[in-house]
């Protein structure tokens, strides 16, 4: 089936659209070219941007590796995970300046950007992005501003975990029912997918959207801080990212059973630290459990057997950790596939969907129906407990096929009502209060007796799983149409161009000189966190690699930079074993 | 029928014919384009799927009653014992009791040993409670039914050598249930989610059977407590306990699944001797509260707050810590209280002088003092058992008069409290000089277990 799908999007010759992965570690980008997935490489040639935005001493913006390095000797400038304040209005200031999450994300986009227009050597401006399946509306409508801020235009948000099954039905061509596990930086979801002559339906989804590799590191990171009697409030920021960078790579490389022995800065003090699996599994087994919770969910809400799951199928960096893995496979008795890059197969699928979206009129072949993962509904009085709050009246319920409209009608509660609010919520609780608030619309009504005036309201739900509400007066007819108010995370559209302004008016530091950048930031880094003779020769071969720099000649630097990084890459290895 | 006409398909097409036309129908109906096309094509295929099971549902009951009465036939030839037993098999066919059947069954295939090696465990801790004159009627029923569990599969039991691994996480086992038995019987413990949390600790709860079986004995125990606060409370023989809240319940879910498997714990809570697994399961229906990261941001100089206010740290799950209200600022709501007292008594007073002309300037004041004080009694006897729990003075200065679980105190409990009060009275110098040593936690609060919190300091 997915034969035809090259060929289709290859004959359209349209603007290429690029598909973004905008992950709460890293990010990536790919786009549909020449009949196939192309990821887009940064200037660094590699295919992951940090999600890390740093603020250098003259004022230039870093992205991405550069930035993640300075996260310990300059965190106070530095921000990291922004995208778990996506959907609020809370701000993360780096040196003088405050920035929103969408407004950081749309800087990390910005450079993805510029990495995709170097690669392609053509003007991008349309893009698909990717978010957590589970991600509600307010961080969804975040994610499209993100967009809109850099200055692309969002054809489509794509549920991660349907990107990856795009990608592996690429792959794989196969059909039957898959059951997609996504665990990334920040976010857990699962989605249950089938494919069949040539459609892709998700029968259901369920998440946690602050369950990811962060959440396992900080826990790593509490339990060490515990053992040692020391708060987190009494290290110094530089001391506690140094602790995180050093927990993150444990993380990495604790699947075997040896005893890992490190070096951990506390206080002006060395203090030597061990730990084992068994010592990893412990701290983190809460985690690991939480992760069971949306799988039996997902399982349930989709009414499908487990001997009807063909695959189970892993997604997103961390599920490379051996004790996830393990869970998963005790779980469906099982090992579960992994055979595409788990930290890029959801850029590739977010770029096939770019180019789904870019097709010419032939292309037919493909559909994808997604599902909203919450309930969404409104607030109705409750008489029987009124201390509990409103009780939440579903209207949409969870796992409808979407895009999907539903009306439900709501009557006055009192004699000579005039306005009748209409409060917009999500979640799975009988009491609204337990909900999340989206918004609220109010409607007026002719004066009557209670009950006698009657308010129709229509949610409807669309592709990229955002919604839209109409209110109907019944009586008068009058029509009242989707205008959110309050949804944390909006601008109108004067803040919008303002944003833009000042996001444009930010110098970003020159691409060219990014791969000294990088590997300098990293040098320092290890510099920071190394003591004695090994700092000691960090400082030297780092004073050798400025004055090579010094000379600026190009050859000689590049060369000298191979020869540092092999030097750092000896001192620790970034990769999972 | 309608999902036919809308899939263009013959009524009763099976399942693989169903999803072909609607693959088909879907590609020039797609959902981007034709929305409301698309639902109707969509709740189509549903429905004809559904029309589908249930067809093919029927079909198989035909068979399966076809083959019964084949088998009964034969079977009339076997003794009437046998018969009546595969008649209650074939009656087993609702879908709870197939759910159960599979549920048991699984609890026999996971057993590795560690399942009977539990319900050793619950055995030999019932001989010895009761040995130690333990008479917690409700313990002994779950251990009982432990105790039948554990004599059905008896059998199967065999002579293992004893695997020291085992031993050593069924001591875990032992050790983790005496503890939830402590924090239960604890009323200022069992309220608390962090008091709860040496659960994550024991390094085996990632072991699906230790899992499963600590998960299963944690919620007899929860239910038991909770059915005994409850049938308390209806006795009006109130007592301390109460019951275990959704946020320990909730926790425990996240620890043990419960939600997943609620059908099995209400069938087996039923087993126990009738219990109503409800009364803990209900407090899940209502859906967790929203999960926050515990770290929002990495690096950054501040994280600057939307007075919105959305965000919430998980701070809040680590249980409700309160100060006790300060020595000073309680005899600042007294004097507030006398105060307030003062002026209602005097107006009072100026009535009464009115009407009934001038009495003596010392009677008055006397009079005066006497009735601010027995209105001080009558006043916090009735204003600290309210929905206000203090009087207007301990309010103004953001105080509560709690149990020592932090709950509300009834009226029987409001007049102990103030007759420690006025008991404490006659000693009045030496009280205070005690109590500025109390640390908030006064001689009469002792005295009548309750406690007086600021809830403006945390």
């Amino acid at each position: 089936m997915f034969s035809n799908l090259m060929d289709r999007v290859q004959k359209g010759k349209n603007v290429a659209v690029i598909g973004i992965d905008l992950g709460t570690t890293n990010s990536a980008c790919g786009v549909w070219k020449d009949g196939q997935v192309e990821l887009i490489p940064n200037s660094l040639g590699e295919y992951l941007t940090p999600s890390v935005v740093s603020l250098a001493d003259n004022k230039e913006l870093i992205i991405g590796k550069s930035a993640r390095e300075r996260l310990v000797k300059h965190s106070a400038r530095t921000v990291a995970a922004f995208k778990r304040l996506m959907g609020t209005n809370h701000k993360a200031r780096i040196g003088k300046m405050e920035f929103t999450a969408a407004e950081l994300s749309a800087l990390v986009l910005k450079s993805l950007k510029a990495d995709a227009e170097a690669y392609l050597g053509e003007t991008v401006t349309e893009a698909v992005i990717s978010v957590p399946a589970y991600f509600n509306d307010n961080q969804r409508h975040a994610t499209k501003l993100a967009g809109e801020l850099a200055g692309l235009t969002v054809n489509r948000l794509i549920n991660e975990p349907t990107a990856a099954a795009m990608a592996y039905g690429l792959q794989d061509k196969s059909e039957g029912t898959y059951l997609i596990l996504d665990m990334g930086g920040g976010t857990f979801d699962v989605s249950i997918l089938e494919f069949f002559d040539g459609v892709m339906e998700v029968h259901a989804s369920a998440g946690d959207n602050f369950l990811g590799g962060e959440d396992f590191v900080d826990a790593m990171v509490d339990a060490v801080l515990k053992e040692l009697s020391v708060g987190r409030d009494q290290l110094s920021p530089q001391q506690l990212q140094a602790l995180i960078v050093q927990m993150e790579m444990l993380k990495r490389h604790i699947g075997s059973s040896e005893d890992h022995h490190l070096e951990l800065q506390i206080n002006d003090e060395s203090v030597a630290w061990t730990a084992n699996q068994t010592w990893f599994l412990k701290t983190v087994s809460t985690l690991l459990l939480r992760s069971k919770r949306p799988i039996e969910q997902a399982l349930r809400d989709a009414n499908i057997p487990l001997r009807d799951i063909d695959d189970v199928v892993l997604v997103g960096g961390s599920t490379r950790m051996g004790a996830f893995r393990s869970m998963v496979g005790k779980m469906f008795g099982r090992l579960p596939s992994c055979h595409l890059d788990p930290d890029t197969v959801v850029a590739m699928g977010a770029a096939i969907q770019a180019g789904l979206i870019a097709r010419d009129e032939g292309l037919e072949d493909v559909v994808l129906t997604d599902v909203c993962p919450y309930t969404l509904g409104t607030g109705i009085v409750n008489r029987d407990a009124p201390e509990k709050g409103s009780y939440f009246l579903p209207i949409i319920e969870r796992n409808t096929v979407v895009p999907t409209s539903y009306v439900k009608q709501v009557c006055t509660s009192y004699d000579d009502q005039q306005e009748l609010l209409v409060q917009i919520y999500q979640g799975e609780s009988r009491y609204v209060e337990k909900n999340i608030l989206l918004g609220d619309i109010t409607a007026r009504v002719p004066k009557a007796k209670e009950g006698e005036e009657s308010v129709d309201i229509r949610y409807s739900y669309d592709m990229n799983g955002l919604l839209e509400v109409d209110l109907k007066v019944v009586s008068s007819g009058k029509v009242y149409n989707k205008v959110i108010h309050n949804a944390p995370g909006t601008l109108s559209d004067s803040e919008r161009e303002k944003s833009k302004k000042r996001l444009a008016a930010l110098k970003f530091h020159p691409r060219e000189k990014e791969e000294n950048l990088a590997v300098l930031t990293r040098a320092e880094r290890i510099y920071e966190t190394s003591l004695g003779e090994r700092r000691d020769y960090v400082a030297g071969v780092l004073a050798q690699f400025e004055r090579t720099l010094e000379t600026q000649k190009t050859t000689e630097i590049d060369k000298a930079r191979a020869q540092l990084t092999e030097i750092l890459d000896s001192l620790e290895s970034e990769g999972w074993s | 029928m309608a999902p036919w006409s809308v899939l263009e398909i013959t009524e009763g097409s099976d399942a693989r014919n169903i999803k072909r036309a609607y693959a088909t129908k879907l590609k020039v109906t797609r959902p981007d384009d034709d929305p409301q096309g698309f639902q109707k094509l969509h709740d189509a295929y549903k429905w004809a799927l559904e029309l589908d099971k249930y067809r093919q549902q029927q079909e198989q009951e035909q068979q399966e009653r076809l083959a019964q009465q084949q088998q009964q036939q034969q079977q009339k030839q076997l003794s009437s014992e046998t018969e009546s037993l595969i008649e209650d098999l074939s009656h087993s066919d609702s879908a709870d009791d197939i759910l159960e059947a599979i549920a048991n069954a699984e609890m026999v295939a996971e057993d590795d040993g560690f399942d009977e090696g539990c319900r050793e465990i619950d055995l030999g801790a019932n001989n010895s409670e009761v040995s130690a004159e333990h008479t917690n009627s409700s313990d002994q029923k779950v251990e009982t039914v432990d105790e039948a569990d554990r004599s059905a599969e008896d059998q199967e039991q065999s002579a293992e050598a004893p695997d020291p691994e085992l031993e050593i996480r069924i001591e875990e086992y032992q050790r983790l249930l005496t503890q939830v038995e402590e924090v239960l019987s604890n009323n200022r413990l069992y309220p608390q989610e962090s008091n709860w949390k040496f659960l994550e600790d024991t390094p085996y709860l990632l072991d699906e059977d230790f899992n499963w079986n600590l998960g299963l004995q944690v919620f007899f125990r929860i239910l038991q407590h909770n059915i005994d606060a409850l049938d308390k409370g209806n006795n009006r023989a109130r007592s301390y306990s109460s019951e275990v809240t959704d946020n320990v319940i909730h926790y425990c879910d996240l620890l043990f699944g419960w939600r997943a498997n609620a059908q099995y714990l209400y069938a087996q809570a039923d087993e126990q001797g009738g219990m109503d697994g409800a009364i803990v399961l209900d407090k899940l229906a209502d859906g967790s509260a929203i999960q926050y990261p515990s770290q929002p941001l990495r690096g950054g100089a501040q994280l600057v707050l939307d007075n919105g206010a959305q965000y919430q740290s998980n701070d809040n799950d680590e249980g409700q810590f309160y100060y006790f209200g300060g020595l000073f600022q309680r005899a600042l709501a007294v004097l507030i209280d006398f105060f307030i007292l003062f002026t209602g008594a005097w107006g009072l007073l100026s009535v009464v002088q009115f009407l009934f002309g001038q009495p003596e300037s010392d009677e008055l004041e006397a009079m005066m003092l006497g009735l601010a004080f027995i209105g001080y009694f009558f006043m916090a006897l009735i204003m600290e058992s309210s929905p206000w729990q203090a009087t207007p003075g301990k309010r103004l200065l953001g105080f509560k008069v709690t149990r020592k679980d932090l709950s509300p105190m009834g009226y029987g409990l409001g007049l102990w409290r103030m007759t420690a009060f006025i008991l404490t009275l006659p000693f009045l110098k030496i009280t205070w000089i005690i109590n500025a040593f109390l640390g908030g936690n006064l001689l009469h609060d002792r005295l009548s277990r309750t406690h007086v919190i600021n809830t403006r300091k945390r």
